[in-house]
């Protein structure tokens, strides 16, 4: 396990200047870490035969190949996916905050790089849009290695500058995707909740799966500063005098209000909230990120499946 | 009333007090912006706290500024002072005091000051009076205030005649002896007159040199009724170059080294200057060196060693104003060697233990102080009374030879000054000698520990005086282990002080006792005894290998070195004069007699000697103590300047005066005259110092300051993360 999660250290991947080849290396990684075959069992199209282990499932094994070769083989077969997941990136000023070497941005599209590659492995269609006050690139969700490559590029392109528009980013793309699809939005959510969660749930009327993934720097996590000093705004460019060590205690009260409220308005409509630092490696939002796509095409799958058993189910 | 300053270049050091405002300017923290992602969580912070920690940090530079100030200024040395003027009393018949400064140091200034003390004696009212002291080392007056005898005393013409007649001298500068005369004479004529003059002033004309003031005055101070002019004439610094020290060293049998401390005392100027060497009143050697701006170095010169038995002469830098310090008086004493007689059996037992490790240890061509010389106890029994040939040392050993009337010779000779070491040694009976000599000297031998030497069977000793000065060089702890020396045998010393059960101080005194015997008895291994005008040390065993491993182990020549050390007395030191000073007679001249007349410098004729007489050269050169009043035999020695008159840093009047100065009491209304007696300095009366006051400020600041320093730091604690984290 430490081996592969040396590769998706963000400080190390920070080096890679190729999302393409960054993510690539990051999911090859993350994916051999987790099992030896993601893919197994969950499909209708057979792909090959594989030998069996004894960590399989022996009810997969084909007896009649066994009868010819004298040697136990499990079928795979392809998954059959119609999965289409959109992820939002956040542009804002405020994602070009670090108090390490890796800023909220670059960590955030990192991650965006990472779960286009996963979902493109999966065979699920990826969308993309990019935000900050307005919305500045949308690809719409297609599955192929073009639209792929088409995709790192935008995010390689992409700077921070600017206010934040999370709900006018929402509004938005709730006007271009279809129903029943998977968004993910990554984000610091610094900026007024209200509307924010209001397209939230109107997404999520709308059928689709929604994640957030919230990315946050360790310093607005604890506030570590001592010295006195004027604190300037990153997106507004307004100044505060601040004693740090006077305001500490009420920051982080004022901090947790505010996430506590938007997880609490999440729960309420069935989408995820999750936290990640910008110093923690990338494995743990990849492994929520999967875990929640999975979660989502099982139950997609549960509602398709009448109608694939009705026209013959597995060939 | 005016502030000024003793050392005002140090208020240079007030531009230190930038600094702490240059640091808490950079380190201000609200001047450093931090880029934040957003300010949204982050409340206002209180205007009072960031006013009240802004007044904290400006409470704290203040005090840091304050700190420097306080410490510049009293470095500056700050004194209240007063326009002379305003400060004057009645109008009334004036005493003054005029004096003048004839050190060497003065030079062609002193002519100068002549002229200033005749200006002010020309400036007295027909009412004044004035008296001269003509002063360096020690003052001399030479126009007194009041003398019953003499109608003309305190007059300005009499004043006048003593001013012209004074002449330099080669003594250095006591301002204090100057003034404390100076009192003494303004009393003495307060108490011939009957009362006491409206006004008492002392004129002070001098080049104020800092030497002449010592640090410590004993909190002698001028009385407050008596005003102090100080008319400087010193003018800016003008050194030369002076020679501070000659030292003399025996190089080789017929060779002496003479070196020589040549300092330039110009701060700013290299002098090359050539020195000679003058001896026996003939120039023999000259040598030229170049000196840096206030550096010292050494000139050395070869001269081959007199025949006679002294070096007289001197070391002389050429033109150099002034001219008191060129030349360096020296004379140089041959040591003379102590003869030591080892009283031995030589003729017929010539290669005897003792005589061995003595030729050893006293090697006949050595530069040591003692010359070993071998006598049989016959020869020495008759060669000891007499004065001319008996030894400075007598050593002692082959008891077994000594005769009665031996031993009365040796007696006798100890109790007539001698010094003798006596190493007990017999090995019959010890009777005649305990009779004859021992027992005479306070110690009685009761016999050996042992018939024979037992390698096996050896005593160490377990205690030993170190601060008697035989041992004395040895107490430190890489020295003072003892334990490799061991005796095989020894005499059972018995001391007739301890045997009495007295604390005979005049008794015999053990330096050193052997480990406790089986009956626990420390019996003596080292014994000092007075006996008449001599001393004897005793030793209980002998030289010879049979009693102890003692004169073989690296203890033993330091241990003989120092025995005979203390024997001999000690060398006479050279003694060094300055001008000036009260001489002390030597003990005995060449001829070892008692000097009865002196031939001081700049004199032929010798003076009688009496209890009575002081006896103080006034100037450089050679004092020569006679003891029959006639050239020859004589005991020479060097008179010089005080090398540290040659020094021209300046002290300023107006530091002497807060020095020597009580605080004058100012009557309430002033005088209106402006008459100036003499040139006050600066036309201002120096009031008092303050840069003691200063320092106790700045030390109560500098408790304050950290304080108010300790006080934030714990205030910054308080506010780290890791104390919120703790509180949380």
């Amino acid at each position: 396990m430490a081996s592969y999660l040396h590769f998706i250290d963000p400080a190390e991947l920070a080096r890679i200047a190729d999302l393409a080849v960054l993510a690539r290396t990051v999911v090859d990684g993350f994916l051999a870490g987790i099992h030896r075959s993601p893919h197994s069992g969950a499909s209708i199209e057979f792909a090959q035969y594989r030998p069996y282990t004894q960590d399989g499932d022996s009810r997969r094994i084909d007896w009649k190949l066994f009868a010819r070769a004298d040697r136990l083989y499990v079928k795979q077969y392809q998954e059959e996916t119609n999965m289409r997941c959109t992820l939002l990136l956040d542009c804002s000023a405020s994602m070009d905050y670090a108090s390490g070497s890796v800023t909220k941005f670059h960590y955030a599209r990192m991650l965006t790089a990472c779960l286009a590659m996963i979902l493109h492995r999966q065979r699920d269609a990826v969308g993309f849009l990019a935000y900050h006050r307005e919305v500045l690139c949308y690809l719409p969700p297609r599955n192929d290695a073009r639209h792929l490559q088409r995709l790192f590029v935008e995010l390689e392109t992409l700077q921070p500058a600017g206010s934040t528009d999370t709900a006018g980013a929402l509004r938005q793309l709730g006007e271009f995707i279809q129903p029943r699809g998977l968004v993910a939005l990554v984000s610091d959510l610094l900026h007024p909740a209200d509307r924010m969660i209001e397209h939230l749930k109107s997404l999520r009327a709308r059928r689709h799966d929604v994640m957030v993934l919230q990315v946050a720097d360790p310093a607005e996590q604890t506030f570590p500063f001592e010295k006195t000093a004027t604190f300037v705004d990153a997106e507004s460019g307004s100044e505060r005098f601040t004693v740090p060590a006077q305001v500490r205690q009420e920051y982080l009260e004022n901090r947790r209000a505010h996430f506590d409220r938007i997880r609490r308005e999440c729960v309420s409509a069935e989408m995820d909230l999750e936290e990640f630092a910008t110093s923690e490696p990338l494995d743990r939002a990849l492994h929520f990120f999967l875990h929640r796509r999975n979660h989502s095409l099982l139950t997609s799958s549960l509602r398709r499946r009448p109608a694939a058993a009705a026209t013959g189910g597995r060939r | 009333m005016a502030a000024a300053f003793l050392a005002p270049v140090f208020l240079a050091g007030l531009a230190l007090l930038v600094a702490p405002w240059l640091i808490h300017r950079i380190r201000r923290p609200e001047r450093e912006p931090v880029r934040f992602s957003s300010l949204m969580f982050i409340p206002q912070t209180r205007r009072e706290v960031i006013e009240r920690r802004r007044l904290q940090h400006i409470l704290l530079m203040l005090l840091r500024m304050g700190l420097l100030a306080l410490l510049a200024l009293a470095f500056a040395r700050p004194y209240m002072r007063k326009p002379a003027s305003a400060a004057r009393p009645a109008e009334g018949a004036a005493w003054h005091v005029i004096l003048l400064d004839a050190s060497y140091s003065m030079g062609e200034r002193f002519e100068t000051a002549r002229a200033k003390a005749r200006a002010i004696a020309d400036s007295l009212d027909a009412a004044d009076r004035a008296g001269v002291i003509v002063f360096s080392r020690t003052p001399r007056t030479v126009a007194p205030l009041a003398d019953p005898d003499d109608a003309a005393a305190g007059s300005a013409p009499s004043a006048r005649r003593a001013i012209e007649a004074a002449v330099l001298t080669e003594e250095s500068t006591a301002y204090v002896a100057a003034l404390q005369a100076a009192v003494a004479m303004l009393q003495t004529a307060e108490r011939l007159s009957g009362a006491p003059a409206a006004r008492q002033i002392v004129h002070l004309i001098s080049d104020f040199q800092r030497a002449g003031l010592p640090e410590k005055t004993d909190g002698w101070k001028l009385p407050a009724r008596v005003e102090l002019c100080c008319v400087d004439v010193g003018g800016p610094e003008r050194a030369g170059c002076a020679i501070e020290d000659v030292g003399i060293r025996a190089s080789g049998a017929d060779e002496v080294r003479v070196l020589g401390k040549v300092r330039n005392w110009s701060k700013s100027e290299e002098a090359a200057r050539a020195v000679k060497i003058v001896v026996g009143g003939r120039e023999i050697a000259r040598s030229s060196i170049t000196l840096a701006a206030s550096a010292a170095r050494q000139v050395a010169f070869r001269v081959p060693a007199p025949a006679a038995s002294t070096l007289e002469g001197w070391l002389e830098i050429e033109d150099d104003p002034p001219s008191a310090d060129n030349r360096r008086y020296f004379v140089w004493q041959a040591p003379s060697r102590q003869r030591v007689w080892l009283m031995s059996g030589t003729e017929s037992e010539p290669a005897r233990a003792a005589a061995r490790f003595l030729r050893s240890a006293l090697p006949p061509d050595s530069d040591l102080p003692w010359r070993l010389e071998i006598r049989s106890p016959e020869q020495a029994q008759t060669r000891l009374a007499d004065s001319a040939e008996r030894p400075s040392i007598l050593i002692v050993e082959n008891f077994d030879r000594l005769t009665p009337e031996a031993c009365a010779a040796i007696l006798r000779y100890i109790e007539s000054g001698g010094r003798a070491l006596l190493a007990v040694d017999a090995r019959g009976s010890m009777e005649a000698a305990n009779n004859a000599l021992l027992g005479r000297l306070g110690v009685r031998a009761e016999g050996a520990f042992h018939g024979e030497k037992n390698e096996s069977q050896f005593m160490l000793l377990g205690w030993i005086d170190f601060d008697h000065p035989v041992f004395h060089p040895l107490r430190s702890p890489e020295f003072n282990d003892f334990s490799a020396v061991r005796f095989y045998n020894a005499h059972r010393l018995a001391l007739a002080n301890e045997r009495a059960g007295t604390a005979d101080e005049d008794g015999p005194r053990v330096l050193a006792r052997f480990e406790p015997d089986s009956e626990g008895r420390e019996w003596p291994a080292m014994v000092e005894t007075l006996a008449g005008d001599g001393r004897a040390i005793l030793w209980a065993f002998g030289f010879d290998p049979e009693w102890s491993n003692f004169p073989r182990s690296v203890k033993f020549i330091p241990i003989l070195y120092e025995t005979l050390g203390l024997l001999a007395g000690g060398a006479e030191e050279a003694r060094a004069w300055t001008v000036g000073d009260r001489l002390e007679p030597p003990a005995e001249t060449t001829e070892g007699r008692h000097p009865s007349a002196v031939v001081l410098p700049g004199e032929t004729a010798a003076a009688v000697l009496t209890d009575a007489g002081e006896v103080r050269p006034a100037r450089t050169g050679f004092v020569r103590w006679r003891s029959d009043n006639s050239a020859g035999r004589e005991r020479v020695e060097a008179v010089n300047v005080a090398a540290a008159e040659s020094n021209p840093e300046r002290i300023s009047p107006e530091e002497l005066q807060l020095k020597l100065c009580a605080p004058r009491v100012e009557p309430r209304e002033a005088a209106s005259t402006e008459r100036e007696p003499g040139a006050i300095v600066g036309g201002y009366r120096i009031e008092r110092e303050y840069w003691r006051w200063l320092l106790g400020a700045l030390m109560l600041l500098l408790v304050w300051e950290s304080l108010n320093a300790a006080a934030v730091g714990v205030r910054r604690r308080e506010n780290s993360p890791r104390a919120a984290g703790q509180n949380s």
